[in-house]
């Protein structure tokens, strides 16, 4: 994609997401509902703090010990009778699964939520080959049926509304009665559910927490379906990304106290699952097989960065979006990437490059509320503004592709004659006697800004001019 | 963004708006005049010169 094809796409989603008055009101809705619940869950500030920077150290720690962390978890999973397996990017973890699949002679595949297979597309990939797919959770299973992506890493489908969710339901299974109850909808899609879960032949889940002290995945959910995608299938296939690793056992409690707290405002999620190894002898349930496939896809590049590194940190929460004024706005899809909001805004660029997302980085108000919130702390406004740099200068940083690939001569001139101006008095003194005494001929439109507001006009006299009057010395 | 400032502000029904921050201003009040809303919104600095100039 061209730069300008970037720019024109992305003001074009930006253009489709405010024209949608309906979905701007659910969003609105939806994310101050959302800050409420995570504010009452945190009453007291000192405490809050307290506890982002014990879930930053614990991040940060397991991040700076990565490779003995990873190498642990490794052994102790397969001492655990898990098999683990490594790829480099999405293409290899696609087919690692698939071949896992095809081994096993499975068929149908129920999935649990996972933002990582849909970074890789795992979906598309399965589907291409025959594997018939289907999304467990209950907001995936949505926008699985309007053949959508999330528009929210925790709530995917939280920009339908009830009536187009009753209608999608209706069109796929048109033996349903019609209904616009949450209740019986949701009743409708669990009946549906339910079968498939019992049909399956393997089971795909995301990972929110991997303990190397003791090889236990952890899986973080409120439906019970990611219950029943590791325990009913055969084959258990857990796919996640290698930053989610932990120390130790007891690293988890606070860090899945502040994911659930901050994600949706609630103290604990209805499950919790902790998987340690496959079915046993004597035991009555659980798969005959657990695999897990981790996947680095930049991820070891992105450590490299002194900086960039704190993004690994993440346990996605999605805070960062509830709070952020321009997703608000704006929606998941509009971003037009896998992750939206400010944490997108890092690490889309990180992984797809600047030149082909980077226009990303303008989708910022700068106004910090995604850094106060984030439950470890990254510094997402200094990141993003970091990136946004980045974008339009070389400084052959190296991390991040692209670097000054959205660089315009036109920008890179109006700064000149301003460094021009500014920098020399008594071209600045000319400048301004020429804005404040010739402020008539200030233009009435200008581009975007005069869309929702009037032109700004020059004062009629300068700050200068007017101390001079008033008689103060110079300096 | 503008937008939902301007019907915050209207859901107060404040009679003045005062910022420290010359961008707010310009962002919000030149969104205020386009919409021929009679509030004006005013820096901090204004706002105190102008009260204690006051005889009041």
């Amino acid at each position: 994609m061209t730069i300008a094809e970037q720019s024109n796409a992305f003001q074009s989603r930006v253009e489709d997401a405010l024209s949608n008055e309906q979905a701007h009101r659910n969003f609105r809705s939806a994310m101050t509902m959302l800050m409420e619940k995570r504010a009452n869950q945190f009453p007291n500030d000192d405490e809050l703090l307290e506890k982002r920077q014990r879930a930053n150290a614990i991040r940060a720690h397991a991040l700076r010990h990565l490779p003995q962390l990873l190498e642990q978890l490794e052994q102790r999973l397969t001492e655990n009778g898990i098999q683990v397996h490594w790829a480099v990017d999405g293409e290899e973890t696609n087919q690692i699964i698939h071949q896992l699949l095809q081994r096993a002679g499975a068929k149908r595949v129920v999935k649990g939520k996972s933002m990582v297979s849909e970074e890789i597309d795992l979906n598309h990939y399965l589907q291409q080959r025959g594997i018939e797919i289907l999304e467990s959770d209950l907001g995936e299973f949505i926008i699985q049926l309007a053949e959508e992506p999330p528009s929210h890493i925790v709530m995917p489908a939280i920009h339908k509304s009830k009536k187009e969710i009753a209608a999608l339901l209706k069109q796929h299974f048109p033996e349903l009665d019609y209904s616009e109850d949450v209740d019986e909808l949701t009743q409708q899609a669990r009946q549906i559910l339910r079968n498939r879960f019992q049909q399956a032949d393997a089971g795909i889940t995301g990972v929110n927490f991997m303990v190397a002290e003791t090889g236990t995945l952890c899986l973080v959910e409120n439906e019970g379906n990611g219950r029943m995608s590791t325990t009913v299938p055969p084959l258990h296939i857990a796919v996640t990304g290698i930053e989610k690793v932990v120390e130790k056992l007891s690293d988890v409690p606070l860090l899945l106290e502040m994911l659930t707290k901050s994600a949706t405002g609630q103290p604990i999620t209805t499950y919790f699952n902790m998987v340690t190894h496959p079915r046993q002898g004597g035991e009555k349930d659980g798969p005959e097989s657990v695999h897990l496939v981790l996947l680095d896809n930049g991820r070891s590049r992105i450590r490299r960065d002194q900086e960039l590194l704190d993004t690994l940190r993440c346990i996605r929460c999605g805070s960062c979006i509830n709070h952020c004024p321009v997703y608000v706005q704006l929606g998941g899809h509009a971003y037009g990437t896998t992750y939206p909001g400010p944490i997108g805004t890092v690490l889309e660029p990180m992984r797809l490059g600047l030149d082909q997302v980077g226009v990303l980085t303008s989708a910022c108000s700068l106004c910090g509320a995604c850094g106060q919130v984030c439950p470890v702390q990254i510094p997402l406004p200094k990141l993003i503004n970091r990136l946004r740099a980045e974008s339009v200068s070389h400084q052959n940083r190296g991390a991040v592709k692209g670097e000054g690939s959205l660089r315009k001569r036109v920008e890179v001139w109006a700064w000149r004659i301003w460094k021009t101006i500014y920098t020399r008095p008594a071209l600045y003194a000319l400048f301004s006697w020429g804005a404040t005494h010739l402020r008539g001929m200030t233009p009435s439109r200008m581009g975007g800004w005069s869309r929702y507001r009037t032109v700004p006009k020059p004062a009629q006299r300068s700050l200068a001019e007017l101390s001079v009057q008033s008689g103060f010395e110079h300096e | 963004m503008v937008h939902d400032k301007v019907e915050s502000l209207n859901a107060t029904q404040a009679e003045r708006v005062i910022s420290q921050d010359c961008g707010c201003l310009m962002n919000i009040g030149g969104a205020l005049e386009k919409q021929r809303h009679p509030v004006r919104p005013q820096h901090i600095a204004e706002f105190l010169l102008e009260r204690t100039r006051d005889d009041r």
